[in-house]
């Protein structure tokens, strides 16, 4: 179980203000449930994830305030040591690029065996083979001994969920783990990564631009723009019948339901920039319903059924 | 629309006729990176290309940038074939044809300002004075979307899809008849994927430029491409009209493309699917380890070439019989 409550994360650029990126989101996810953050480069939503791993540090930012528990730890009042053993232990990353999760010098079994948990060299290696195999890596006792080049992008994929999982962790965070992958591949990582979830009971945070890929794996979504969380709730109500005007942008956005060739209806303009972040709603520049009354402030939270979400016209088209 | 302007429209541009290229694998043998591929790219038009990585649809876009040429077989501009060019004609060739990659960044010098990077082909020619330059930048950044203001920066003060533009701004400065566009939106956001999407149909009304468009998001070469060839290990498989092919396949690698990027729940799928292939140069179909279809036809004899009207095919049991459908009863 992951919760997060009030979770604020500053970057600090030389002697200037500080640039806030994470400006107070709360997060709930359910052990064996998944839940997609999802939006736009810029949003947040990488920094909110490296947050929770505690991973923002002076003097690149800082987590200024809020709350990180997970199961019956509180995060953010732990020393580095007892973070870094958590980290070690409980919390699996997946990254969008496997090269960068793997050290080229090193074989894949010497990698996955550094985050296993203790046991002899003959029963750690049955493990290692028997979670590659289950991670549908071909040979896999003849890869162990392979080195990271000599995997195809897929597979390399597959070997940093290994070392996500190997060390059977509570909570799997991947950040647009599938990006880069072509569509058979990527169904392939989904289905494994929803296994996984299942049989473990993991909690899983899934960061990703792309609704599509998130229903498949997720069951909630959290949709983040301009640094807060704007809608969030069951993933197939949101899709559905989106209530924030910028969760109904991202749909329309899609080029699936348009007619061929014809023009797609794009979001006019950029997201705001981390220093000049508007007073308000930070969607109202760009809102098709904005109104001089969404400039005041933020917008609080409203609830509707299971979703909730901050916009004064919530649910208006 | 009368019978002349159809066929000047539809007018083929370039060609790869039986393009094979075959590389020398380390360590002895060799790969049939393209298989006998014949494809024809008709001007003012847009071919999408997809298949998953190994399907030989980077090195067809090598050929036919004239990056590589052939093994065997020849790509063919406005009738004239490649191989058959003088060095100063390939050079008028390359002009002709332009290329816009997956991540602009990398393809952009982080030490030159933008007006500089988009006219750099003119600076090397010495075709155009610097003022000249300046002026043709400000065209080129009205044409893309983006400001005046843009000229002056770095490609680090741009933004993802602020950097697709100028790459796009830069492919379009030479007045190319064609431009491969490899996977130009797999790095960008779903809104600004859209914009640029909005911009590539805007330039094609607005200059007549003809696209081969390399992607893996299926909906999105379904919204942009006229035609569509679906690779897979270096054969083409499935060609012709793209909502045609992709709303009916025929082949059943486009079928399980199609599945796969359809999904709406994961219940959907089953695991059957491996990654195993034949040897190289080896008969039979290349998909034969993954289909559902296979029987002792399929593990010895390659497929021909089936073409009906503008549908190619290559399989012994099509999902469809291509073609036409019949004239309603």
């Amino acid at each position: 179980m992951l919760d997060v409550q009030g979770l604020q994360t500053i970057y600090l650029a030389g002697g200037r203000d500080p640039i806030p990126a994470v400006r107070g989101i709360d997060l709930h996810i359910k052990s064996g449930s998944a839940t997609a953050l999802v939006g736009e480069s810029g949003c947040g939503k990488s920094t909110a994830a490296l947050s929770i791993m505690r991973l923002i540090r002076r003097p690149l930012g800082d987590i200024v305030g809020g709350s990180i528990r997970l199961d019956d730890t509180e995060l953010l009042s732990l020393s580095q040591s007892a973070m870094r053993n958590v980290l070690l232990n409980e919390i699996g990353y997946v990254p969008q690029d496997p090269t960068v999760a793997l050290d080229p010098l090193y074989s894949v079994r010497s990698q996955i065996a550094d985050v296993c948990p203790p046991a002899s060299k003959l029963e750690r290696d049955e493990r290692m083979v028997a979670l590659l195999e289950r991670l549908g890596v071909i040979d896999a006792r003849k890869r162990l001994k392979s080195y990271p080049h000599e995997f195809s992008g897929g597979m390399r994929q597959r070997v940093a969920i290994a070392i996500a999982l190997a060390k059977d962790p509570a909570l799997l965070i991947a950040d647009e783990p599938t990006t880069a992958l072509d569509v058979t591949t990527q169904l392939g990582i989904l289905r494994l990564l929803d296994e996984m979830r299942r049989e473990r009971d993991l909690t899983m945070l899934f960061v990703t631009h792309d609704l599509a890929v998130a229903r498949l794996v997720c069951q909630e979504v959290a949709v983040m723009y301009g640094g807060i969380v704007v809608e969030t709730g069951p993933i197939g109500t949101i899709m559905d019948r989106p209530l924030h005007p910028y969760s109904r942008a991202l749909l329309d956005a899609d080029s699936g339901n348009a007619e061929p060739q014809s023009r797609l209806r794009a979001i006019p303009g950029q997201p705001p920039s981390l220093t000049a972040m508007p007073a308000g709603c930070p969607f109202a520049p760009r809102c098709p319903l904005a109104e001089p009354a969404c400039s005041d402030a933020v917008p609080a939270v409203e609830v509707h059924g299971a979703v909730k979400v901050r916009c004064i016209k919530a649910g208006q088209s | 629309m009368n019978a002349t302007t159809t066929a000047a429209r539809t007018e083929v541009v370039l060609e790869a006729r039986s393009v094979t290229k075959v590389y020398q694998a380390p360590g002895g043998g060799t790969v049939h990176a393209l298989d006998d591929v014949d494809v024809v790219v008709r001007r003012r038009r847009t071919l999408g290309l997809v298949g998953e990585s190994g399907s030989g649809k980077t090195t067809l876009t090598r050929m036919l940038l004239a990056l590589e040429r052939p093994t065997r077989g020849d790509v063919v501009f406005e009738g004239t074939p490649l191989a058959g060019m003088s060095p100063t004609e390939l050079r008028g060739y390359r002009h002709g044809v332009a290329a816009v990659f997956q991540n602009p960044y990398s393809s952009l010098n982080p030490r030159m300002r933008i007006w500089d990077a988009i006219t750099e082909q003119a600076a090397i020619e010495k075709s155009a004075d610097r003022k000249a330059r300046r002026g043709r930048a400000m065209e080129l950044l009205e044409l893309v979307g983006l400001g005046v203001t843009a000229a002056d920066r770095y490609p680090h003060q741009l933004s993802g899809g602020q950097r697709q533009r100028i790459a796009i701004a830069r492919a379009i400065s030479s007045e190319p008849e064609v431009i491969v566009l490899d996977e130009p939106l797999s790095a960008l956001d779903v809104s600004v994927s859209a914009q640029i999407v909005n911009l590539l149909l805007d330039l094609q009304d607005r200059l007549g430029v003809t696209y081969v468009f390399v992607g893996h998001d299926l909906r999105l070469v379904r919204h942009l491409c006229h035609e569509v060839a679906v690779m897979y290990r270096g054969r083409i498989v499935e060609q012709g009209p793209a909502v045609e092919v992709l709303d009916g396949p025929s082949h059943h690698y486009t079928d399980a493309l199609v599945t796969a990027s359809s999904l709406e729940s994961l219940a959907d799928t089953d695991d059957a699917d491996t990654k195993a292939v034949p040897p190289d140069g080896s008969a039979g179909c290349h998909y034969r380890f993954r289909c559902s279809a296979r029987d002792d036809q399929c593990d010895t004899v390659t497929p021909p070439q089936a073409i009906v009207d503008d549908r190619l095919l290559r399989c012994h049991h099509p999902l469809r019989v291509v073609g036409r459908p019949a004239p309603a009863a």
